[in-house]
């Protein structure tokens, strides 16, 4: 080969990996940060990782329009893996304020926390734009193994160790899973890369060890999308962990894994049309029944939230069920609707914990009482789980589910819609804890000041990505477009 | 114009939330100068409606809102649209003087009954299916809080009763609205376009009885109803006023079941017209037993409903114009009945029928009042209710003979329980006299309001009717 | 000019109801004097149509009618207006003449009452409805102003709504009254049908008179039509068994019974029979059905007058029985004899009543006993005290009492006469009860002239000294009494026949001279009278001491045929069995089982499903395994659901 053209394709991947580097160069900066200047941890690492999240959302937006692969054509971009960086890279400044409120008087070196939560961003990156089950199956070791970290951080509560503890064996059993998948892949196509495996299914040749494998990476997927039957795990996980790693975990972790099995089943597997429709619908329909009549008891706020993010699951599997351009589409823009509102969930959850000092669901009694604002936010962020119209959730599942009935897909359409009824049960029960009870103690709650900035704008974006869908639409149809 | 209808009161609702709580003179001027506002945009298209083109759509307005799935926000108002958004405007106007009696958290209390009433216009205005459903989604996130908070007695199993059928009612509407969106695509959303046939008949009559449990949810319907007295009666009096007035479940009824699905509406018509019977007098029965006062009101609406829905079920245009002309009669007139409720229950903090009594001694206006709504509401003439009743019992006598005497029946057994309550409230040894000494304007100008407006379209009705038979004549060819 | 006048005398009462609820609340006064003005103009008016129609008869158009759109349901058009022939014009002489002589009468009685102006509107705003019922010219208008009618009875009965009978009484006249305008509508819902197949769009009588044998109505169907029309009829004008009310619609103020409850409301029902003369014609069967119903009830309710010792309640029945009259003369197709019966009925119904309440105002008392033990006590022995005491109440209902029986000169013989006459076509049955009802009037008037003006035998207990002594009302209360006593005697002269006959010359020949008819009836009249003046002259007490063989049946009277129990218990009582029901099926089935079951049955499986988050890591690592093993089982064998 001249040196002309492996110049260029030297040069051509770093232009590609330009928002991989910019995290890597904050990654140095929060390192170095830590070791010389002095208590940066306390005062300064939380701001300069916002700075830093912000700066790799611009370079996000800065390499929009590029397309091309990289590393032999291991690491691909497009606009698909660019909706998802930058959907990662402003999921994160949220989780990095609560985790800021959350360790300041728990821990004297914060600073560490911040490095994991930035190695599990470089990783999701990595995962958005992996062109090859080796690269993907590296990007997600990364990812799980610092939620690992994460959900342990607190060494002494024995809660959070539990949790990342169980989060540990059961990861690595579900990693298995993925492993033993990917080689019988090797196996029956002789690559690991996307394309070669898809040539290789659509050919017929080795199909039922093929199958096989998918099924195992499958199940490993829906274990990290914490989907029946693998979800046991979540709601111990969600309640011990500290509640700015179960916000990660709700949002970020389980968009990882709808990434992953969007990758898997539209970028890979096309062809496995009709078992991909009777799977997920039956996955779909079981999730949605465990996921909202399970959350009719519960008394601690995370679990609530824990077996909530499972009910959301089941919605987003009747999207993969559904399938075709309108039901990515909708998958997309309903994990962008409910990531936005249970983010905005669980600020309050993280503000309200530390001021009333517990979790549970009857501390919360007469909150919007106490302190308004995080009333009307909490409010606004349930009603949209909930899914009523003039707020995204709405738009989202209004999508998922007439994307479903456009397939023909009319008894899980029909559950979802049930389901919604009786998620109006234990979010409305919550509504009227914060509004109509009386509170414990009067005084008024002070919220620190930048958590009421992003209160107010995620509450502003969750209503107006009710109001004005279009433009989120148009954003999730063009990545859509990219795999149809 | 009809665009910016519900704008008003959410806009208002809006800066509402940025004014301080102790400043309750300027919260109530805000939120009675929208209220007015509104009022004053629908008289100007009530004098502005030509009424010989009652069946097209008139001040249409198009915003084109999402593309992709050929959903745009176009709001104008026939006829039918029309009528609704007086009542609307009557009773929320009515309403008011009531929501201002709130003393705990006024604010918060303004701003959810402000947008509750825009949600009602928005249902009225807009044109596209898709966004019928959203406004009145909406009714339903701001009347539960007006319940579970500021309600009174069992309030918060009330409310979470009523959000959990209403919701799920919303919820059955919005899987056929996906049903008629697979069947016809977003041209089955469009009021103004969607052609008759659209859709196949044996689609249509699978589709119907989806729609008819909905809307019966919503409306409470004979054996779906048992939420609406128990909701209302623990309700404030201005949220039962709006909530209990402003029934959009006919209305939504008939501009999809009967707009899109006129075969599927005739395969199960006599369902209904069972159903409608039945629930007239099991509600009758039913409100003679209750012992307080908002409960017999309650039961007395799911009563009056009957009659609606067995107008919409024999189908006609006459008994279907009357089935329209009803539900406006029995908005101002349940309105009315609550506000009177409210009052009294206001001054002496129960609700009990029998605690009462001598009302006509020591408030003479209020006590007149409430024997003339329920004169009404038990079908005397000279008012609204009568003429409509009688145009859908003369309609529908044709069509069911044995289902509208059954509802002859009911107007019997209506008398029955109104006039037990009307001698043990208004009648006897006067009790608590005091306490109606000064009866001050913000409760009697409401009634006045209501009656006044009961007895102009009972001995007008043609003035109603105007709008709502050319209308009515396009869905029913 | 008579159409607009006819216009005028409707709207007359209603602008006068709501001037005074409007404006003259606080001035009882000036309230009754505008209310007699207005009634006495309309009076004069009705007087003034009298000559006009005449000529317009003899032209040949007999009947005149105007009427404005109010409603169209589809085929059906509902007008509102105005009708005037014969039957209007008679009709509204009596209405308005005798209410002319009530509000006189009432401005005097009511003097002391708060609620005077009240009374006033109320009672206008009744004789605006009576005007609407006669005036109407359809169905649906008549049924209209039939409710208007049945509501201002009620405010009226209930008038002193402090007192609990008078509420409970007030509620069982409209409930009472209410039952029959459900059989009313049920009647006309049926025509409809009929109306709808047939292709006529009117209710006009005019038009339904033309069109009713064009209609091809089956007969079983026309029957069924007819009672059902005549059930509206039977609940205004309280024939058995929807009698009930009217007794205990004594509970309002005198004037409102005289004029309600014995002149215009109850004749109403009279009325609509004439009115709608022609669908009766139409089914025999419905002929015998009202014939049979007039008779028993006037027999029937003639035998309770006996054992009552409220002098209004005696009146009350007496009023039953000769509305029964009325109703046998229409059954056996003799309108105009029950008409004219009608007409000289309110008279001398007016006139007792009128006495009645000026007898009251004197004793404040309603009971006879007590009445006579005090004319008895101050009259110390003399029997014809009162005739001193209260000169013009005793001579006037002393007149009105022999016109009630029927005695030759009075107008009340010659209009029973003619119902006699006419009885004696139909079923013989039905004449002898009629001639028996005629022995039992003449007996109860003769107890209760007897007991109250010539009190015999020894001062009983019952005394009650009051402490100013007996006088007579002013000249308000008198001036009434003394026209309609004038009208009770001359009345027959009215040309009653020759308004009412549609064609030129009367048709119905007025019963002259003496024929064997007149003399049994008129003997018996007299041997009524002397025997119950023999029972009576020395015991006060009530029929089963006077008579004491006749204790069995006076109790069976007493308790009014035990129509009362059997109404609580039967339909009350089965109302609130099935209210009971529903309210607790409502109450637990739906509310409490169904939903709240859901709710808990919700629960219930979600407790299931959280007994599998165990806590313990290896159960879910089991789960996961268990989970893919089933998956794979599934997607591998190939099998698709």
């Amino acid at each position: 080969m001249d040196r002309t053209r492996d110049r260029s394709l030297y040069l051509m991947n770093l232009s590609l990996m330009l928002p991989e580097l910019t995290a890597l160069t904050v990654l140095g900066v929060l390192t170095l940060g830590e070791m010389y200047v002095k208590d940066f941890s306390q005062k300064f690492s939380a701001r300069a990782a916002c700075l830093g999240s912000l700066a790799v959302f611009a370079a996000v937006l800065f390499s929009w329009g590029r397309q091309g692969t990289a590393f032999g054509g291991m690491f691909g971009v497009n606009v698909f893996s660019l909706f998802f960086k930058g959907f990662f890279a402003l999921a994160v400044i949220p989780v990095l304020q609560m985790s800021k409120e959350f360790f300041a008087p728990r821990l004297r070196f914060p600073g560490e926390f911040f490095l994991t939560l930035w190695i599990t961003l470089i990783g999701l990156f990595v995962l958005s734009s992996a062109r090859d089950f080796l690269l993907l199956f590296i990007a997600l070791e990364i990812v799980t193994f610092s939620f690992y970290i994460m959900a342990a951080y607190l060494k002494r509560d024995l809660f959070s160790i539990e949790a990342g503890l169980k989060y540990l064996i059961l990861g690595s059993l579900a990693s298995a899973f993925m492993i033993y998948g990917i080689s019988l892949f090797y196996v029956a196509s002789g690559t690991t890369s996307f394309e070669g495996i898809r040539t290789a299914y659509e050919s017929g040749q080795a199909a039922s060890l093929i199958t096989f494998g998918l099924i195992l990476t499958l199940c490993a997927s829906a274990f990290k999308a914490a989907a029946v039957p693998f979800q046991l795990w979540a709601p111990d996980v969600y309640e011990g962990a500290p509640t700015p790693v179960t916000a990660f975990l709700s949002t970020a972790s389980k968009s990882a894994a709808f990434l992953v099995l969007i990758q898997i089943l539209f970028g890979v597997f096309p062809a496995f049309e009709t078992g991909r429709t009777a799977l997920f619908s039956v996955l779909a329909a079981l999730t949605l029944i465990y996921g909202n009549l399970a959350a009719l008891h519960q008394t601690n706020i995370k679990r609530l939230f824990a077996y909530s993010s499972i009910s959301h699951a089941g919605y987003l599997l009747i999207g993969l069920a559904a399938g075709g351009r309108a039901g990515l589409e909708s998958i997309l823009y309903y994990l962008a609707a409910y990531s936005l509102s249970t983010l905005t969930a669980f600020m309050v959850i993280t503000t309200a914990g530390q001021l009333l000092g517990s979790d549970k669901v009857d501390a919360y009694r007469g909150l919007a009482r106490r302190s308004p604002f995080l009333g009307a936010a909490f409010f606004i962020a349930l009603a949209s789980l909930t899914g009523l119209p003039p707020l995204a959730g709405f738009f989202g599942k209004f999508l998922i589910l007439s994307a479903a009935v456009q397939q023909g897909l009319i008894f899980p359409a029909f559950l979802g819609c049930c389901a919604v009824a009786v998620s109006l049960y234990y979010y409305f029960g919550l509504i009227k804890k914060i509004y109509a009870d009386e509170p414990s103690a009067a005084d008024p709650l002070a919220v620190p000041a930048p958590t009421l900035v992003l209160l107010g704008i995620s509450s502003a974006l969750i209503i107006a990505a009710g109001f004005f869908p279009a433009p989120l639409l148009s954003l999730a149809s063009s990545a859509a477009e990219v795999l149809f | 114009m009809t665009l910016i209808l519900p704008w008003i009161s959410w806009i208002t609702a809006l800066t509402l939330l940025g004014i301080p709580r102790q400043n309750l003179r300027l919260l109530k001027r805000l939120t009675a100068s929208a209220c007015l506002l509104s009022a004053a945009a629908v008289l100007f298209m009530v004098l502005n409606f030509d009424g010989r083109s009652g069946a097209e759509y008139q001040f249409v307005t198009r915003l084109s809102w999402l593309p992709a799935l050929g959903i745009d926000y176009v709001s104008g108002v026939d006829g039918l649209g029309l009528t609704f958004c007086l009542l609307t405007a009557l009773v929320s106007g009515a309403s008011l003087f009531s929501a201002f009696t709130v003393s705990d958290r006024l604010k918060e209390y303004l701003v959810f009954f402000l947008l509750l009433s825009g949600a009602f216009y928005g249902v009225f205005t807009s044109m596209n299916l898709f966004f019928v459903y959203v406004f009145y989604e909406v009714t339903l996130l701001a009347v539960y809080p007006m319940i579970a908070v500021w309600g009174t007695g069992k309030k918060e199993a009330a409310a979470i009763q009523m959000a959990v059928m209403t919701g799920l009612g919303a919820v059955l509407a919005l899987f056929g609205l996906f049903l008629l969106y697979q069947q016809g695509g977003p041209a089955v959303f469009d009021l103004e376009a969607a052609p008759r046939n659209l859709l196949a008949a044996e689609t249509q009559i699978r589709l119907a009885p989806l729609f008819l449990i909905a809307f019966g949810l919503l409306s409470s319907l004979w054996p779906l109803h048992s939420w609406a007295p128990a909701a209302y009666a623990s309700a404030p009096a201005s949220a039962a006023m709006l909530h209990a007035g402003i029934k959009a479940g006919p209305y939504l009824l008939l501009r999809v079941a009967a707009g899109l699905l006129p075969e599927g509406m005739r395969a199960w018509a006599d369902a209904l017209a069972l159903a409608a019977a039945v629930g007239i007098v099991y509600a009758a029965y039913a409100a003679l037993r209750q012992k307080s006062l908002r409960l017999i009101f309650g039961f007395s609406g799911v009563s009056h409903l009957g009659y609606v829905f067995l107008g919409l079920a024999a189908f006609s245009a006459p008994s279907v114009s009357g089935a329209v002309f009803l539900v406006f009669a029995h908005g101002i007139l349940t309105a009315a009945l609550f506000s009177a409720a409210g009052t009294l229950s206001n001054r002496t903090q129960h609700d009990e029928i029998q605690a009462f009594g001598g009302l006509a001694q020591s408030a003479p206006f209020l006590s007149a009042a409430l024997i003339a709504a329920s004169m009404a509401s038990l079908g005397m003439p000279g008012f609204a209710n009568f003429a409509s009743e009688l145009m859908i019992l003369l309609s529908t006598w044709s069509v069911y003979p044995w289902l509208t005497g059954l509802a002859v029946l009911g107007i019997l057994l209506t008398s029955v329980y109104l006039l037990r309550m009307i001698q043990a409230v208004c009648y006897g040894k006067a009790v608590q006299a005091e306490t109606f000494s000064n009866l001050r304007l913000h409760e009697t100008l409401p009634l006045a309001l209501l009656i006044g407006t009961l007895i102009l379209f009972g001995l007008w009705p043609s003035g109603l009717l105007q709008w709502i038979e050319p209308a009515i004549g396009a869905f029913i060819s | 000019m008579i159409l607009t006048t006819a216009w005028t005398l409707l709207a007359l009462p209603l602008a006068s109801a709501a001037f005074i609820s409007v404006f003259l609340r606080k001035s009882p006064k000036t309230a009754g004097a505008l209310a007699t003005l207005v009634m006495g103009l309309c009076f004069a008016l009705t007087c003034s149509l009298i000559a006009p129609y005449e000529a317009l008869k003899n032209e040949g158009t007999p009947v005149l009618e105007s009427s404005v759109r109010w409603l169209t349901a589809g085929l059906f058009t509902l007008n509102f207006g105005v009708y005037f022939n014969g039957l209007t014009l008679v009709m509204l002489l009596v209405v308005t003449g005798v209410a002319t002589l009530v509000f006189l009468f009432s401005t005097a009685y009511m003097a002391g009452d708060p609620g005077t102006s009240r009374y006033f509107a109320c009672l206008s705003f009744f004789t605006f409805s009576m005007m609407g019922i006669v005036l109407s010219p359809n169905l649906i208008q008549i049924f209209i102003f039939w409710e208007l009618v049945g509501l201002s009875s009620y405010l009226l009965i209930g008038f002193w709504f402090e007192k609990k009978e008078a509420c409970t009484a007030a509620k069982k006249a409209f409930m009472t009254t209410r039952v029959g305008d459900a059989g009313m509508m049920l009647g006309l819902l049926a025509l409809s049908g009929f109306m709808a197949a047939g292709g006529i769009g009117s209710f006009d009588f005019t038009v339904l008179e033309t069109a009713l044998p064009s209609l091809g109505i089956p007969e079983l169907a026309m029957t069924l039509i007819a009672l059902g029309l005549f059930l509206g009829a039977a609940g205004k004008s309280a024939q058995a068994p929807l009698h009930v009310w009217l007794p205990d619609a004594m509970e309002g103020p005198t004037p409102v019974s005289a004029l309600i409850h014995a002149a215009t409301m109850v004749a109403a029902g009279i009325f609509l029979l004439a009115r709608i003369f022609f669908i009766f014609e139409a089914s025999p069967d419905a002929m015998t059905f009202i014939a049979w119903t007039g008779g028993l009830t006037a027999f029937l309710a003639a035998l309770l007058a006996l054992v009552q010792t409220d002098i209004k309640k005696i009146l009350a029945y007496s009023t039953v029985s000769q509305l029964g009259y009325m109703v046998l003369a229409l059954g056996v197709s003799d309108a105009q004899a029950g008409i004219l019966h009608l007409t000289m009925h309110a008279f001398f119904k007016a006139l007792l009543f009128l006495g009645a309440g000026s007898l009251i105002h004197a004793f404040h008392s309603q009971d006879i006993r007590e009445m006579g033990a005090r004319v008895l006590h101050e009259g110390r022995g003399s029997r014809l005290y009162l005739f001193k005491a209260l000169p013009v109440t005793s001579l006037t209902f002393l007149i009105g009492t022999v016109s009630l029986i029927g005695l030759p000169p009075f107008s009340g013989f010659f209009s029973k006469e003619e119902v006699l006459a006419a009885a004696a076509h139909g079923p013989a049955f039905l004449f002898g009860l009629a001639l028996a009802t005629v022995l039992v009037t003449a007996f109860y008037n003769g107890r209760l002239f007897t007991i109250v003006f010539l009190p015999g035998g020894k001062t009983s207990s019952h005394a009650s000294h009051a402490e100013h002594p007996l006088h007579e009302g002013s000249p308000a209360m008198t001036v009434p009494l003394i026209l309609l006593a004038v009208l009770s005697v001359f009345g027959s002269a009215l040309p009653i026949h020759a308004w009412l006959s549609s064609g030129k010359e009367p048709s119905h020949v007025a019963p002259h001279g003496l024929d064997p008819l007149a003399l049994i009836s008129v003997g018996a009249a007299l041997l009524g009278f002397a025997s119950a003046a023999l029972v009576y002259w020395k015991r006060s007490g009530r029929l089963r001491d006077a008579l004491p063989w006749l204790a069995q049946p006076a109790r069976v009277l007493e308790h009014k045929y035990f129509l009362d129990d059997i109404y609580d218990r039967w339909v009350c009582g089965a109302l609130e069995k099935k209210a009971r029901a529903a309210d607790l099926l409502e109450r637990y089935v739906i509310t409490e089982w169904t939903i709240n079951g859901l709710g808990r049955l919700a629960r219930w499986i979600g407790g299931g499903l959280r007994s599998f988050q165990t806590g313990v890591v290896q159960f879910y690592a089991l789960t996961f395994l268990i989970g893919a093993l089933t998956i794979l089982f599934f997607m591998t064998s190939g099998w698709r659901f």
